[in-house]
């Protein structure tokens, strides 16, 4: 249920042809939801992990883009 | 196959020379990499990165655009997705370094369940919070903002009150008046526990009929806001951080330092 000042039609614009493709790796010991770009980067996209801190990990914030090497993100 | 073949080895070779440093211990890695990256803003900016900064104690969330519920908005929205903030509350809240928490808000709304949420997130933090209201802080905006132990909002900042309605298909039953209603309950009760408006005065602004062109409610700029009872002062970002800071103050006796 929205409760928005913006008008709905303006909200869901485009929401028919919006399909990103989005991939799981593993990362530590948690799992990084990533939607893979060009070059062996990808952007995360969302963080699943047990262990809060992982969550202020500025590495792995959603929106940034990491290099992927072998299924895992090479954070070095 | 090749061509892919070749293409993944190309970036390994060019990151080679980067990573041997690897090997070596960090700390005579980083001034250089610091250094290099102040001479890359000088060039391609104009201008030199912010000085390294003694870890503060206060970190901050902003509330942008809209509050994104349980379906995924289409990217033209910018949001704020409840998966994200719910999480990094509970390491705030866990995390000993950090003393207090600042909410920067200028969302238009959104989902009432994950706004509710996040704002319930907020007002059981046991750490001093203090929210500050930027250009908007409208409809589902409002609980997130007195979700706090002490609010702000800029002079020019606009909060609009209005009621919740239903989209798609509605069935024209009593029921459906009766849903709507104990949905617009929630968010009534959560900001008048947390503000100083009455429930009637909130209802009042929000069925107001001549203030919208588009719309029935009340659009309240900067010191409305006050008069009404929803934010507790007018200011800015130093008023803000000052008033969290003397919170913090407040709250951890011990470590207070003159």
């Amino acid at each position: 249920m929205l409760w928005t000042v913006m008008p709905l039609e303006m909200v869901m614009e485009g929401s028919d042809s919006f399909a990103p493709t989005y991939t799981e790796i593993s990362w530590q010991e948690s799992t990084l939801v990533v939607e893979p770009l060009e070059m062996n980067t990808a952007r995360v996209v969302r963080i699943i992990s047990t262990n809060p801190e992982d969550y202020l990990n500025p590495q792995v914030q959603p929106g940034s883009i990491i290099q992927i090497r072998n299924n895992q993100p090479d954070l070095s | 196959m090749t061509s892919n073949h070749r293409r993944q080895r190309t970036p390994q070779t060019t990151r080679r020379p980067r990573t041997m440093p690897a090997t070596a211990p960090d700390i005579p890695v980083k001034p250089e990499a610091n250094h290099e990256n102040a001479l890359q803003n000088i060039e391609q900016l104009g201008q030199t990165t912010v000085p390294v900064q003694p870890e503060g104690n206060i970190h901050t969330i902003s509330i942008i655009g809209q509050i994104e519920g349980h379906l995924t908005l289409p990217p033209q929205n910018k949001t704020t997705k409840y998966e994200h903030i719910i999480p990094q509350l509970v390491a705030i809240e866990q995390n000993p370094k950090i003393q207090g928490l600042l909410i920067i808000l200028n969302t238009v709304g959104g989902d009432v369940e994950a706004g509710l949420a996040i704002a319930e997130m907020i007002d059981t933090l046991t750490k001093p919070t203090v929210s500050l209201v930027l250009g908007g802080g409208h409809s589902i905006g409002v609980p997130i903002a007195v979700s706090t132990d002490y609010s702000f909002i800029t002079e020019t900042a606009t909060m609009t009150i209005h009621p919740i309605r239903l989209s798609g298909l509605v069935i024209g039953v009593p029921q459906t008046y009766e849903y709507l209603d104990k949905m617009q309950d929630r968010v009534i009760k959560f900001v008048t526990n947390h503000s100083r408006i009455s429930s009637e005065k909130f209802r009042r602004l929000m069925f107001c009929t001549d203030q919208l062109a588009r719309d029935i409610g009340t659009v309240m700029v900067g010191k409305d806001a006050i008069e009404d009872g929803l934010i507790d002062e007018v200011g800015g970002l130093g008023a803000a951080i000052a008033k969290l800071q003397s919170l913090i103050d407040g709250h951890y006796p011990s470590e207070v330092i003159h």
